[in-house]
């Protein structure tokens, strides 16, 4: 049994790293954040973030995230103990469900909670909290801001996994999913 | 005695709270006999208009105190700076009582990680209950970063604790609470029904729902009119619509705990959305920015009357019952 990295490229659809930054920075990123940190240039990066190994896109690529809108991505790996999923969400702490489908066309519903990307925001604004989510990546955006990626894991009894199903959320950004199975 | 350490003390961690002074305030209740349910259910949320600007409020719905007093607890708050501080938590954690301090700026660091917590640099509340006098550590609790704002358990050195207490209370102007500490003052036997509570208190107050909800969807009718004439926010929105988030998730809590849950997701997800939106127009007003904004002030709206329909739903069915 070890870690998967589920290859989700085909999925990307926005970008949030950039070397250098763009001239006009609020058209792009989140609410103007744009991630410029030289550790993360390239074209893939291998993080482990807590434990898991993570396989993301880094400045070099058009897009390396994916803005969750019911997508569909598919594990097809067995026994799988835990789904990972390195994101973050555009503002505000909070979680969504997605459905993990199983190869005997099972489905269940779990949670998939991340905080918000930008970790100057004030406590007055935490509205929710979650053990599943915990820091992955902390890094600069617009050269100046502290802003962080999130590692949310969430636990599986074992599952065999055809694919998973992502909330549609627009808020809430993935950039790389890794599975832990047989 | 070397070491006194209470072991179940345990943090609120399912909602973030409006206050560190609450994060505080519930474990001393809930470690004296209260229960979290009594402290939420005897909040009233509220709203109302202030300038034509929306101002969110609590009230207790019974004076606090009554509540305390009503599991023997009482509570005392001290105003005046205390000099020998370390020696007076030291003697009421003896004694029995949980002390929490008005402190700045106090650096403590997680038990289980080791990890140091952010200094808070404005005021905060800090609750102790334990110490360990051979490696002088007071047991608090704290949040480690302001993101990830779940409380947890800590321990700082006596030192910085009283330092962080003196910086701040030591030359105020004006004398303001800087101490509160809870004692046990009468072994008392309370024993409530969650659902049959929930269900009269809620009853009991059904001017106060109504005019909360009003408010609430008048603001949606607000927010829908700005956004189709892209008028410029309000900074404030936002922060209103975290109160409103905040009322929500302490509304849907007590009716899990009371056996009555409702499942939130969708609605906590548009009043976010819609709270990101908000916050967009303030910062990069564009056409696109304020449709999706009006968009999702639809979508909210109609969650937040399912909701109050569930709600309204409950208590007619107790109506119901009452005539049967």
């Amino acid at each position: 049994m070890k870690w998967h990295s589920i290859n989700i490229d085909r999925l990307l659809d926005h970008k949030i790293l950039f070397d250098p930054l763009p001239e006009d920075g609020e058209e792009h990123g989140v609410s103007g954040i744009c991630i410029n940190d030289g550790s993360l240039s390239g074209e893939k990066l291998n993080r482990e973030c807590g434990g898991v190994p993570f396989e993301f896109c880094g400045t070099s690529r058009e897009n390396d995230n994916l803005i969750c809108a019911y997508q569909h991505i598919e594990i097809g790996l067995n026994n799988v103990k835990r789904l990972a999923f390195l994101g973050f969400n555009e503002f505000g702490n909070y979680g969504d469900r997605l459905t993990v489908i199983g190869k005997d066309g099972s489905m269940h519903s779990e949670q998939l909670f991340f905080y918000g990307i930008n970790q100057s925001v004030e406590t007055l604004y935490s509205s929710e909290m979650n053990e599943l989510c915990s820091e992955a990546v902390k890094t600069t955006a617009n050269g100046y801001l502290d802003v962080s990626l999130y590692k949310c894991e969430i636990p599986l009894e074992g599952f065999d996994i055809e694919e998973i199903v992502l909330p549609d959320n627009i808020e809430m950004h993935i950039m790389a999913v890794s599975a832990y199975g047989g | 005695m070397e070491e006194k350490r209470i072991y179940d003390i345990k943090p609120f961690d399912r909602f973030a709270l409006g206050t560190c002074m609450e994060y505080g305030y519930i474990p001393m209740f809930t470690y004296f006999g209260g229960t979290e349910f009594e402290y939420f259910l005897n909040k009233w949320t509220y709203f109302h208009y202030m300038d034509d600007h929306f101002c969110i409020s609590t009230a207790d719905q019974t004076d606090f105190e009554k509540l305390l007093l009503s599991h023997g607890i009482e509570a005392t708050l001290v105003m005046e700076y205390e000099e020998n501080i370390i020696d007076k938590i030291l003697k009421s954690l003896d004694e029995g009582a949980l002390i929490m301090l008005r402190v700045s700026g106090a650096e403590a660091y997680e038990v289980e990680t080791g990890y140091k917590t952010e200094k808070s640099l404005s005021e905060h509340w800090i609750l102790c209950y334990g110490y360990d006098k051979q490696t002088r550590e007071f047991d608090i609790l704290e949040h480690r970063t302001n993101v990830a704002a779940a409380y947890k358990h800590c321990r700082i050195p006596f030192d910085d604790y009283a330092e962080a207490y003196r910086s701040l209370n030591k030359d105020r102007e004006e004398s303001s609470l800087s101490q509160i500490i809870m004692r046990r003052i009468e072994e008392v036997d309370t024993d409530i029904d969650f659902q049959s509570e929930y269900l009269k208190r809620r009853a009991g107050n059904l001017a106060g729902f109504d005019l909360s909800n009003r408010c609430l969807m008048h603001m949606m009718d607000t927010l829908k009119e700005e956004a189709e004439h892209e008028e410029e926010f309000e900074s404030d929105y936002v922060l209103i619509f975290t109160e409103i988030i905040k009322y929500c998730q302490r509304e849907l809590w007590l009716l899990e705990t009371a056996g009555m849950p409702y499942d939130s997701t969708e609605l906590i997800k548009q009043l976010n959305i819609v709270r990101t939106f908000v916050m967009k127009c303030s910062l990069y007003p564009s056409a696109r920015v304020y449709a999706q904004l009006a968009k999702h002030v639809v979508l909210a709206e109609e969650q937040f009357r399912l909701f109050n329909g569930y709600i309204e739903g409950i208590l007619k069915g107790v109506a119901v019952l009452e005539m049967a």
